[in-house]
């Protein structure tokens, strides 16, 4: 029988839950929120420091009906956590030389191909993490949604907007759920080379999911891709990163 | 970060690019060494800007494009400023 007097701890209570460990809970665990997982990389004392000024922007934002400054806060908390982390490792080599193509034609006669990692598909394509997954599933299990074998989306000049679908599990994807031009800006390069700002938009542009298999992607899917574009008959790339 | 290779695998063919990347990836971009990289202030998974923001998209755009025809050598990292 409970002694309802006694002062002793209940065993059974959870652990008071630190700020770190509500960082990691962000970090495709229980909480996942590819928004703001970079908190993971803070120190305690760091993290403090940034919820605290977080909430004064937030009060700012309110007051001011305006979400300039909250947006550089928080980008500079990711360049904060995000840049340290940054060093050369075996898939991110710090390589000696950079390989250089000059244009060959002005970019008002130039054909464009649009090429991102962010993970863009058509509607009647599949996502690159595993069927059995739902997408929340796919944020929370990453080695299970990490790809083993590099998979490529053809999207079609004229795709009509509705029908891209965005499913990368590393980055936060309300944004380009809302406006895929975001990351995959189809339509505005579109509307650039109905302007002469670009000589055409590729008839094929692509798509494939950073969340791969790296040596794979690096030895035998990036050279073929790119003998892809050569087959295309493009004059340039543009690529954006997920 | 991927995309640096695919870019370099393309530039290998002879095939000019340029990549947008945000600030916070900077150190990917000067380690890898695309030819062209066009840095914006942008947040992870926003790299040409906010949802319907269509002018400061076509300006990143634009400003990416450019580097197409100004870089002359590689690796080249520019700075977006709006």
């Amino acid at each position: 029988m409970v002694d309802r007097q006694s002062n002793a701890p209940d065993s059974s209570a959870p652990e008071p839950l630190s700020l770190k460990a509500f960082a990691a809970s962000l970090y495709h665990a229980a909480r996942a929120d590819n928004y703001f997982k970079f908190l993971k990389n803070f120190s305690e004392e760091d993290l403090a420091s940034f919820v605290q000024g977080l909430l004064r922007q937030v009060g700012d934002a309110i007051d001011d009906s305006s979400t300039e400054a909250l947006a550089r806060f928080v980008e500079q908390g990711q360049v904060a956590a995000y840049v340290p982390t940054q060093t050369a490792t075996p898939f991110r080599p710090d390589f000696p030389d950079a390989p250089f193509a000059p244009m060959r034609r002005p970019l008002r006669e130039a054909t464009v191909a649009l090429f991102s990692s962010g993970a863009i598909y058509l509607d009647d394509q599949g996502p690159y993490y595993p069927a059995e997954l739902t997408y929340e599933q796919a944020v929370r299990d990453v080695r299970k949604a990490t790809e083993r074998f590099p998979s490529l989306r053809i999207i079609p000049a004229q795709t009509p907007e509705e029908r891209l679908r965005v499913g990368h599990v590393a980055y936060d994807i309300r944004a380009a759920q809302k406006d895929i031009n975001v990351i995959f800006p189809l339509t505005r390069l579109r509307e650039l080379a109905q302007e002469g700002v670009i000589g055409a938009l590729a008839e094929r542009s692509y798509s494939y999911h950073g969340l791969t298999n790296i040596p794979r992607l690096v030895q035998e899917s990036a050279p073929q891709w790119a003998q892809m574009l050569k087959d295309d008959g493009v004059d340039a790339v543009f690529l954006t990163a997920g | 970060m991927t995309v640096g290779h695919v870019a370099r695998a393309i530039e290998s063919r002879g095939i000019p690019t340029v990549c947008v990347y945000i600030e916070a990836f900077r150190p990917d971009a000067e380690l890898l060494k695309p030819a062209r990289t066009l840095i914006t202030p942008h947040l992870m998974g926003r790299p040409l800007g906010l949802p319907h923001r269509h002018e400061q998209q076509r300006a990143v755009i634009k400003a990416a494009l450019r580097l197409l025809e100004t870089a002359d050598h590689a690796p080249t990292v520019e700075a977006f400023v709006s």
